[in-house]
């Protein structure tokens, strides 16, 4: 994919090409063996994604979501929807393919595209479709929840829709920046027997143990750990669990990006969120352990610049700065170009980084939740 | 002989039935595809009118009824020298240039975050931060100016004789962002006294014999690394006080 365009070019900036891939894929038959256990099948982002659980397990879940309070259908159209709306081409053709598993008309999901409506839906389930929406893009989150809790919506379908929403956050952006290609699984949707080989796998999968969506069955320790307060919004749902445990290990793993620069670049999405507890409580981590003065974390957060931010910084604070309005165009260019000098366990890091500072940081707009 | 008819018949069968399936999943397939490109066909036609963000939200709340108050970076610009290049070259050729500097306009201002709001004739209204919280408007909308003004001059060195230059003024301040316009004719813009500033800024860069100018305001929050030269005082028409802008000089903005 060019840079830049030429002033002949006549394609307005939103035209991009979908583009090669950011990264080579690798063959990775664990982890398509646990996608074909889950699942049923193997997405076509596996080659991409692996092997950071960080990456993948994103996927992993929102193929076939464990749920709580949330029905399937919701679920499923909240990742459709915003898929759409953050013009995710890879994620938009996934969610699309499960609607259709799931045996919706392609009318139907012409009509979840443009009302945030399906048959069977009602009000608050539209309004939940909203929240998602609103969380996604940053903005009236509070009116869609007070609206959301006069309709009865209960707080822990709340939480869930709020946390499928962010972690469909940190999946688009992450099938975009990566350039993750549409694949034979798009097919799917539209074979017959493979909607019946869906229903088949998907009756024996809920008999098989405790191992659900990849995810360990371990005592939940994300809401003890620097992000605790913003996984912790969502609680014991299954989604909130599954993005406490990724948050942490993304964190304490420091050998493709240090734990420093992963705070700054958290900083800077806090900032631009804005999630200003977050940014707060990210500035006292950085200066306690990693002696970061107030002045250079300004400069770093407002400049992404100054005493903090080196060169090998800089380029991952600008991927952080883009990621935040996610305007198809310029992240993908972006992200090209801000990860030219790593590896691909660097490139891989990095935009994990971005997809779950994202993703944590919209949390932040939950806090009302919390208040009696 | 009666096995190898049937057989024969199974066969046939059999392959009718995966050549219809065959054919189904094609046409299915292409509809899939014909989806992707209608919906990314129908962002693209939108955007052009509006910004996405305005688009969604007249969809969403179903009326133009949207405005708010909100901190936006006005950049106007002015495109110098082009009513003299104007008389000498033909209407093809001169529509070809400005449509040309008008792309390559948009190419720098969404590099930097920002929209334009509107051409005037030559000129631009261009705002960041007027469709989501940005903190880093100011650096932006001085990044953009910078790239604009060296598209510039790329673009008169692609036209013989020419002495192509932009002239920019930049302010900023709180706004009313929304939807203004009589019946027929709408367009997402902002108002407000700062606006107007904005446009005196530009203005100023004749007097001060600057290419970008930018008010206070804007150096506030602007990255310490750009380096400013400030300009004396000047009065500008509908303020009171004489107002100080800073020529931006270009270093330190990559």
């Amino acid at each position: 994919m060019p840079d830049d365009r030429s002033f002949d070019d006549p394609r307005p900036p939103t035209e991009e090409e979908w583009g090669t891939p950011l990264v080579e894929p690798r063959s990775a038959p664990t982890l398509e063996k646990q996608f074909r256990r889950r699942i049923g099948m193997v997405s076509g982002a596996v080659p991409y994604v692996a092997p950071h659980p960080w990456l993948y397990r994103p996927f992993l879940f929102l193929s076939d979501p464990a749920l709580s309070a949330l029905s399937e259908d919701v679920a499923a159209s909240i990742s459709f929807i915003i898929a759409r709306d953050n013009s995710c081409r890879f994620c938009y053709s996934t969610f699309r393919t499960l609607l259709r598993l799931s045996n919706y008309s392609a009318s139907e999901i012409q009509d979840l595209e443009t009302h945030f409506s399906a048959q069977g839906f009602d009000e608050t389930e539209e309004w939940g479709l909203r929240l998602a929406v609103r969380l996604s893009r940053c903005e009236h989150v509070p009116q869609a929840l007070d609206r959301l809790r006069g309709l009865g919506y209960s707080p822990t379908a709340l939480r869930e829709t709020a946390g499928i929403s962010v972690l469909n956050v940190a999946a688009n952006r992450i099938g975009t920046t990566l350039s993750i290609p549409l694949g034979r699984f798009e097919d799917m949707g539209e074979k017959w027997y493979f909607r019946s080989w869906r229903l088949l796998t998907r009756s024996l999968l809920t008999l098989t143990g405790p191992e659900r969506n990849g995810m360990p069955a371990v005592p939940d320790a994300g809401a003890e750990g620097l992000l605790g307060p913003w996984v912790g919004i969502l609680e014991d749902t299954p989604v909130g669990t599954l993005l406490g445990h990724l948050a942490e290990q993304w964190l304490s793993d420091d050998r493709a990006l240090s734990r420093r620069t992963k705070l700054l670049m958290l900083a800077v999405v806090a900032r631009g969120i804005p999630a200003p507890e977050l940014e707060g409580t990210v500035q006292t981590a950085l200066r306690e352990h990693h002696d970061v003065s107030g002045a250079a974390f300004e400069a770093a957060v407002d400049h992404l610049g100054g005493a903090a931010v080196d060169a090998a910084v800089e380029p991952r604070l600008r991927l952080a700065r883009a990621s935040i309005r996610y305007d198809f165009g310029p992240i993908k260019r972006i992200a090209r170009n801000c990860t030219r000098d790593l590896d691909r366990a660097g490139t891989l890091e990095a935009i994990a980084s971005i997809g779950l500072a994202n993703a944590v940081a919209r949390l932040e707009l939950l806090f009302p939740l919390a208040e009696p | 002989m009666f096995l190898d008819l049937a057989l024969l018949t199974l066969a046939a069968v059999a392959g009718t039935g995966f050549w219809f399936y065959y054919r189904r999943t094609q046409r299915l397939r292409r509809r899939l595809d014909d989806a992707n490109r209608e919906l990314e066909q129908l962002q693209r036609t939108f955007n052009r009118f509006a910004p996405a963000k305005v688009v969604d939200d007249i969809l969403e709340k179903r009326t133009l009824d949207i405005a708010e108050t909100r901190e936006v970076t006005i950049l106007f610009a002015d495109l110098r020298g082009f009513t003299a290049l104007s008389e000498r070259l033909d209407a093809p050729a001169l529509l070809s240039l400005l449509n040309t500097y008008f792309h390559s306009m948009d190419r720098a201002v969404d590099a930097h975050s920002g929209f334009i709001s509107k051409f005037i004739g030559d000129g631009l209204l261009v705002l960041f931060g007027a469709l989501h919280h940005n903190p880093w408007q100011s650096t932006d909308a001085v990044k953009a100016a910078l790239e604009m003004q060296r598209r510039v001059q790329g673009l008169d060195e692609d036209v013989p004789g020419a002495t192509l230059s932009l002239s920019i003024g930049i302010h900023r301040g709180p706004v009313v962002a929304g939807i203004v316009g009589s019946f027929g004719v709408k367009e997402f813009t902002v108002v407000g006294r700062h606006v107007n500033l904005a446009s005196r800024v530009e203005a100023l860069t004749r007097t001060h014999g600057a290419d970008i100018l930018i008010t206070d305001a804007v150096k506030e929050d602007l990255d310490p690394a750009i380096a400013l030269a400030e300009q004396p005082p000047a009065e500008v028409k509908g303020v009171q006080e004489p107002i100080v802008t800073h020529a931006v000089r270009g270093e330190g903005a990559d």
